[in-house]
């Protein structure tokens, strides 16, 4: 499940539920063409975690891959409120020492 | 004597199952009442293993198998994730942290990473040809 918002400069999207090697793609897709469709209107970018039911390497990977396009577009990346399952996957994946999290 | 208490699952090489074999093993843990925190871990770690032999043994072709076998002993679970699949050339290489064939694909290289620290033991037996074991273990109980 995927939602966004955009405001005064921020583009926030909210991933819910559980990404895994299935769900993924969509979720990839759907927010590249979003990062892209809107880059004139917003600098920062923040990703809300809080909806996330479950989570492992491969959503590591997706958002490795959005944040190496976003930063080629020069824009900010944050995260917000990870739920527990996710915050325990970006604790062990190293993703925190890359990306801040603003709750 | 311990009681016996198994499971065994075959199921296509789908992305589908994914989600099903961490949930099914999950409820099967959740037998003897472990925490939330331990059956999470326990599904994040089963989800890998399966996305692996998914992705790398069989290049996601649907018509491999894939077979679970569980039990528990004396409060711990054991679980063996099996496929016949292309198999690992390094094992070593394979399970260290970031290390991926399919960088393309934006895989993270952090599966093995992962199963190693969210479960109790990893032991991983594979050979070129012979497809992949993945047998880890967790205390479910305090």
């Amino acid at each position: 499940m995927l939602n966004y918002d955009l405001h005064k400069g921020t583009l926030t999207v909210t991933l819910a539920g559980d990404i895994d090697h299935a769900s993924a793609p969509g979720m990839r897709v759907f927010m590249d063409n979003l990062i892209k469709k809107e880059c004139s209107v917003y600098n920062r970018f923040v990703l809300d975690m809080s909806g996330i039911t479950f989570m492992d390497s491969t959503a590591v990977g997706l958002i490795m891959g959005r944040y190496k396009l976003l930063k080629s577009l020069g824009k900010a990346v944050h995260f917000r409120e990870p739920s527990q399952v996710a915050d325990k996957v970006l604790k062990v994946s190293g993703l925190y020492t890359i990306i801040d999290r603003i709750d | 004597m311990a009681n016996k208490d198994t499971l065994t699952i075959k199921v296509n090489a789908l992305a589908a199952n994914e989600s099903f074999l961490r949930s099914t093993v999950g409820a099967y843990a959740a037998r003897i009442n472990p925490t939330i925190e331990t059956v999470s871990d326990l599904k994040t770690a089963i989800s890998e293993a399966v996305t692996n032999s998914i992705v790398h043994g069989y290049d996601c072709d649907p018509e491999g198998i894939i077979t679970v076998n569980c039990d528990i002993v004396d409060g711990v679970l054991n679980v063996e994730i099996r496929d016949n699949g292309k198999g690992i050339e390094d094992v070593e290489k394979a399970m260290s942290d970031f290390y991926t064939t399919k960088g393309e694909e934006e895989r993270s290289g952090l599966g093995f990473t992962i199963m190693k620290s969210f479960m109790d033991t990893l032991e991983v037996i594979s050979a070129p040809g012979e497809g992949t074991t993945v047998k880890m273990s967790k205390k479910l109980t305090a």
